[in-house]
């Protein structure tokens, strides 16, 4: 029987064993396949949503009563377009422009243009939090942890497919279902990647 | 409580790794700062040398975080920073602080067809009709490619 698994590799002892890990894998990383899942359906789309801040634009022309001839007048230009802000900062951004900072918020100010542009940021926190860690922006142990996580990853693929025996196993059904689910990726390298 | 505790322990290490976000990829190896308006005056004497410039953060990428434009305070020159996308990741908490930025400093040619292209999707974005009679010529730009940032 040269090339074929050692026995031992069906018997029901083995099986149950790989079941069993399989189980606690599962269990164990059920967070983090769901941290995957969620930040990866939301980095998909990111050209089309942004996942991790909730942005407010406001634009409008100044009150013509405001001087903008000698130093910036933040505090009458946030009050006059109805800011509760409170200023943490501001730059001149450019030779005609001034960038306030009100905490996450800004407010840029064209001088020539005497118009404004107010953006509101609000952090869509947990959706951030979750693209963050797919995105490995910890680094150091963080590293250590989600490369635990690909390799329990690879091992639950690989220990699902002998999960079951018979009809609905590797030879039979699940072998069809794992060869379709391969053949779609190759499909994609062939239409797009070659 | 084996619950409890565990919660705690994540809770504490998220907490000690949140402490260290203003250090941004490299350690930073330069000591002079090259003034931002000096590069905006001549930028073509500084392609491809590596500076460390100083300034403060006007804007960031919202979505990526890829990338974050520095203006020099007294200036009002400003410089964009570029980050290979995930490599380093800037907050949009970062605005309107300091940045000391260290990268090689690029320059940008495109041709006429990536031009037209920029200018359509600028147009789109502002909800402006393009006129391709703008576009006259191939547009060039300068960037830092940063290695490394400390952002306070």
């Amino acid at each position: 029987m040269a090339g074929c698994p050692p026995a031992f590799f069906f018997d029901m002892t083995f099986r149950n064993r790989l079941r069993q890990l399989h189980r606690d894998f599962g269990y164990f990383f059920f967070g983090m396949s769901v941290i995957f899942a969620v930040s990866g359906l939301a980095v998909n789309h990111i050209d089309d949503w942004n996942p991790n801040y909730d942005i407010r634009v406001k634009t409008g022309r100044l009150d013509s009563a405001l001087s903008l001839a000698g130093p910036l007048p933040i505090t009458q230009i946030a009050r006059s377009i109805g800011l509760q802000d409170s200023v943490t900062g501001y730059v001149r951004s450019d030779r005609h422009r001034f960038m306030i900072f009100l905490g996450t918020n800004s407010l840029e100010i064209a001088t020539l243009a005497r118009s404004y542009r107010y953006e509101q940021v609000e952090e869509r926190w947990l959706l951030h939090t979750f693209n963050r860690l797919h995105l490995n922006e910890l680094k150091n142990e963080w590293v250590f942890f989600s490369d635990f996580f690909s390799l329990g990853l690879f091992f639950m693929a690989l220990s699902g497919l002998f999960l079951n025996k018979g009809r609905n196993g590797l030879k039979g059904r699940g072998g069809w279902l794992a060869l379709a689910g391969v053949m779609a990726s190759v499909l994609f390298i062939g239409l797009y990647l070659i | 409580m084996m619950l409890k505790s565990a919660l705690f322990t994540l809770l504490a290490l998220s907490l000690l790794l949140a402490g260290e976000a203003n250090h941004y990829g490299k350690k930073l190896t330069l000591e002079k700062t090259t003034p931002i308006e000096a590069i905006d005056k001549a930028p073509e004497s500084f392609v491809g040398k590596t500076v460390l410039v100083e300034g403060t953060v006007v804007d960031v990428c919202k979505k990526r975080g890829c990338w974050i434009k520095v203006v020099d305070d007294k200036s009002g020159s400003s410089l964009l920073v570029k980050v290979k996308d995930g490599e380093i990741v800037f907050p949009l908490e970062a605005r309107g602080k300091t940045a000391r930025v260290e990268g090689v400093f690029q320059k940008l040619e495109s041709t006429m067809e990536e031009t037209v292209e920029h200018a359509k999707k600028a147009c789109k974005l502002e909800g402006k009709e393009f006129d391709p009679a703008t576009v006259t010529k191939p547009d060039v730009s300068y960037r830092l490619k940063a290695l490394g940032a400390v952002i306070k």
